[in-house]
């Protein structure tokens, strides 16, 4: 079992021969057998150790069995333990111990069976070691997790460190590049400049090895800034299809999009969307290497969006397919050079989108092209207030055991939030460990601040806010408040109802006119 | 005649030369610090059209030069280009809140940043007329 704990228990009977023979009858290696005349010795020494098991004599003068175990069931730290009353009436009474835990207690009858005994108070010690072996695992457990969180977060440090120091030098190298390049030093003959072209190109690749180790960092470690929220998909893929169009075109590449404007909102976060787009619409510009298309694709699926990046490339072959996504991948290919990538890519843009509740994967034969695609939720507020619970509070390391979500509303329907908000809120929110986002509801637009503290924190919270919104001395407004707690099990599941919401009236004039909220 | 002046401060004394170099090869008037003193200094004595600032710097870091700038009538209005190889989200909110124009990381492309240049100092030219 591995615990070095001595296991105990503990005999009450107010007869000494009594508890000399249990004692006898029980004993053995590795048990430690307490003792006591009276319930009152009993209650002290329960409280002194970690027992296994209580055999109480039901009859004692004074305090009898049944008021000791009632008096056990008040007290936090002796409610758990088991009790087999030992007696030779009163029957009857066992209900009065409905309360306790199921298997908690036994009876034995006087004269008692010496083979009966002692299997029963087996029963109830292999119970307890187990117990003992499961605490001191879990105890293991978390020592670990709190190695391996501290070792994660060194790894983090170490290579923000090192990335940091690697960009000093490699701007050097790539600006005195660059200048011959440009001819500030003199004019080049066309090896000259075919050579500093080389090592430029080559300097942009370890720039993008650099950054792309320190995202990938981020996200593996969850110290990436996710910000979900109401998007439309097309801005993103405009962008995108206009960065690449001269860049394809110089290739002999048509770049198509293909989506409909009246697509509904995804909820997405923006940067890393194009983050990800750019990389597969980059990959199947560099890996075409000549002409060939490229479609860019949106549309509505089973309640979600999928994307899709299409082209008319090499393929990848079945046996390649699976390792794409891994770190470090680069498939083989007859590509001049150029085509050459960091090999993050697609482990980073899985990663994201797998963060962003979707799944990256792709169809591909060798020779017919390839067809990358993922599929994203599509928007709306509940979905929103959920994810941003989840991504803010999984991205801490913390063992904190309470946020609070805490949800600002001007009141009278679509009334716009008032600017001295958007600024008192920028003041009173601390620096890390609170997020304000800003969410789209219907018609109305609800300011929600996820706070690192329980409920009565938020409340001082919000008084703080009140305050500041005096000392502004800006019109009054109503302003209406919602405000949940989120305990540490509901983090990574929360789901926000917004059918469940109950605002109140938070009464924002501050000082200066005499009121206070509610 | 120059093209306008130019504030350029780094502690890494190649990235000031190299700096130094292309930016008076495009015309332009180029003075250099290489601390957060100096810089608040030099931006004093000379009034260019643009600073281009690092952020870790001795003496007075980047953001530090950037809270004094702003706080001095002479220099408050000055614009501030920031080229840093820091990426924390931390110091582009800070960016953001000290009102610095454009945040460059290091490498950088010197395209990238000759275009940001050029955009900035027309810019702060259409409004001194």
């Amino acid at each position: 079992m591995g615990d070095v704990k001595d296991l105990a228990i503990l005999i009450v009977d107010d007869r000494p021969e009594n508890l000399a023979s249990m004692e006898q009858l029980l004993v053995q290696d590795d048990l430690r057998i307490l003792t006591a005349e009276s319930g009152n010795e009993a209650l002290g020494l329960m409280l002194e150790n970690d027992l296994a098991l209580v055999l109480l004599d039901v009859q004692m003068p004074g305090m009898d069995g049944f008021e000791v175990a009632e008096l056990m069931r008040r007290n936090e730290r002796t409610r758990r333990i088991p009790i087999i009353f030992v007696t030779a009436i009163n029957k009857e009474r066992r209900h009065i111990f409905s309360g306790f835990e199921a298997g908690a207690v036994d009876y034995m009858f006087k004269p008692v069976d010496p083979f009966i005994m002692r299997s029963k108070v087996q029963v109830f010690l292999d119970i307890k070691r187990h117990e003992l072996a499961r605490e001191s695992l879990l105890l293991e457990l978390n020592a670990a997790n709190q190695r391996l969180q501290e070792i994660s977060q060194r790894k983090s440090d170490f290579l923000s460190a090192a990335s940091h120091e690697l960009r000093t030098p490699l701007t050097i190298i790539k600006e005195y590049c660059s200048l011959l390049h440009d001819q500030v030093a003199g004019p080049l003959n066309e090896d000259q400049h075919k050579f500093t072209e080389s090592a430029l190109r080559n300097c942009n690749r370890l720039a993008d090895l650099v950054n792309d180790l320190l995202d990938l960092d981020a996200i593996e470690s969850g110290h990436a800034d996710f910000r979900r929220m109401a998007l439309d998909i097309n801005t993103v893929l405009a962008e995108v299809h206009e960065d690449f169009l001269s860049r394809c075109e110089s290739l002999e590449q048509t770049l198509v999009l293909e989506s409909s404007p009246d697509l509904p909102p995804v909820l997405g976060d923006g940067p890393k969307l194009t983050q990800v787009l750019v990389n597969l619409v980059g990959n199947a510009h560099k890996f075409m290497g000549g002409a060939g298309t490229i479609t860019l694709r949106a549309y509505v699926q089973d309640d979600q969006l999928r994307v899709e990046v299409q082209d008319t490339g090499p393929g990848i072959s079945p046996e390649d397919k699976d390792r794409v996504f891994e770190k470090f991948t680069q498939l083989s290919r007859k590509d001049g050079p150029g085509a050459k990538g960091t090999g993050l890519g697609l482990a980073i843009s899985h990663k994201i989108i797998e963060l962003l509740d979707g799944q990256l994967d792709l169809e591909s034969e060798p020779g017919r092209g390839s067809l990358f695609y993922f599929s994203l939720p599509l928007f709306s507020a509940a979905r929103q207030v959920s994810a941003m619970v989840a991504d803010h509070t999984k991205s801490r390391h913390n063992e904190g055991d309470s946020w609070s979500l805490l949800l600002l509303k001007a009141g009278g329907g679509a009334q716009a939030m008032p600017e001295a908000l958007e600024e008192t809120l920028a003041q009173v929110v601390r620096k890390g460990d609170d997020l304000v986002e800003e969410v789209r509801w219907g018609e109305e637009v609800i300011k929600t601040v996820l706070l690192k503290t329980t409920q009565d924190g938020a409340f001082s919270f919000l008084a703080r806010l009140d305050q500041a919104m005096g000392e502004q001395s800006v019109m009054p407004c109503r302003l209406q408040y919602s405000l949940m707690e989120i305990g540490r099990q509901e983090r990574d599941q929360f789901v926000w109802d917004p059918e469940s919401l109950v605002f109140s009236d938070l009464a924002l004039t501050g000082e200066s006119k005499g009121m206070k909220h509610v | 005649m120059s093209r306008g002046k130019i504030l350029v401060v780094d502690d890494e004394p190649e990235i000031v030369r190299s700096l130094q170099l292309r930016l008076s090869a495009a015309g332009y008037e180029v003075h250099t610090a290489m601390d957060g003193l100096s810089a608040t200094k030099k931006a004093i004595e000379t009034q260019p059209e643009l600073i281009l600032l690092d952020i870790g710097m001795p003496a007075g870091n980047g953001h530090v030069v950037v809270e004094r700038l702003r706080n001095i009538g002479e220099t408050s209005h000055i614009p501030i280009i920031y080229l840093t190889a820091r990426t924390s989200d931390e110091d582009y909110r800070k960016a953001r809140d000290g009102g610095v124009c454009k945040y460059i990381t290091k490498p950088f492309d010197s395209e990238v940043l000759m275009a940001a240049i050029e955009s900035q100092i027309e810019r702060s030219f259409e409004l001194q007329v």
